[in-house]
């Protein structure tokens, strides 16, 4: 039976991230991490990583409301990717929000 | 380019590297470090997960927790507790405008505390069982 577990870990008032597991029985088989920010008295997606439809992807939203997505082609195991993709949160958050709100041409 | 830091690579955003002077997470919460170590080994070895509740809101203060729950949303919680309520009955028990009552109930939701269930045209909020926010302790203090 499938079913999703989400946990969210807000680092400062203005600023979280969710990290959503799907599973199978006792096996998970996708994740997705987003970082979220409270832009202008609303929360909004800054970044995203996931592997829904099979691959691992990222988006970089954008306050316009465009967005990338670009695939990740990583033969890594999903331990691996959590891992890197949270140090680089830790690392970028704040480069992450500001590229979120920057003025696109 | 070795393995590891090609992943690390390729999991960023094009154009975002880290600036330099820029705080980690690491560096103003003291939790960020548990948390991705939790997140990863919920991954490598599921069976933890069987522990945890279906949603965990992991709150560095009490002021975050209280941005969830503030006094009003408490007392609709204690409210529809058990009771199958619809909103604008909420808000007439409450002595409370049903649109500001309205705005907190999907404030809950988001955060996944309630859902609504429908039962005719009318949209009932009830408690979701498993569900946990964790107020967190600095450690050493």
């Amino acid at each position: 039976m499938e079913h999703t577990k989400e946990y969210i870990h807000w680092f400062d008032s203005e600023n979280r991230v969710r990290v959503r597991l799907r599973l199978s029985g006792l096996t998970v088989t996708e994740f997705a991490v987003n970082l979220e920010a409270r832009i202008g008295g609303r929360w909004v997606v800054v970044a995203r990583w996931d592997c829904a439809h099979g691959y691992l992807h990222k988006h970089q939203m954008f306050a316009d409301g465009a967005w990338t997505k670009e695939k990740i082609k990583a033969p890594y195991t999903m331990t691996r990717c959590m891992e890197e993709i949270l140090a680089y949160i830790d690392e970028s958050w704040q480069r992450l929000r500001e590229k979120y709100l920057e003025v696109r041409k | 380019m070795t393995r590891k830091t090609r992943l690390s690579e390729l999991v960023k955003m094009p154009g975002v590297g880290k600036a330099s002077g820029a705080k980690k997470i690491s560096d103003i919460d003291p939790h960020w470090k548990d948390f991705s170590a939790l997140m990863v080994a919920l991954i490598k070895y599921p069976e933890l997960l069987k522990e945890l509740p279906e949603k965990v809101v992991f709150a560095p203060n009490q002021s975050v927790v209280s941005a969830i729950i503030s006094h009003e949303r408490t007392r609709i919680l204690d409210l529809i507790r058990g009771k199958g309520l619809p909103v604008c009955e909420i808000a007439k028990r409450l002595d409370r405008k049903q649109e500001a009552v309205s705005r907190d109930l999907g404030i809950l939701k988001k955060f996944g505390v309630i859902d609504f269930e429908k039962k005719g045209r009318v949209k009932i909020p009830v408690l979701r069982r498993a569900f946990a926010i964790v107020p967190l302790v600095a450690r050493g203090r």
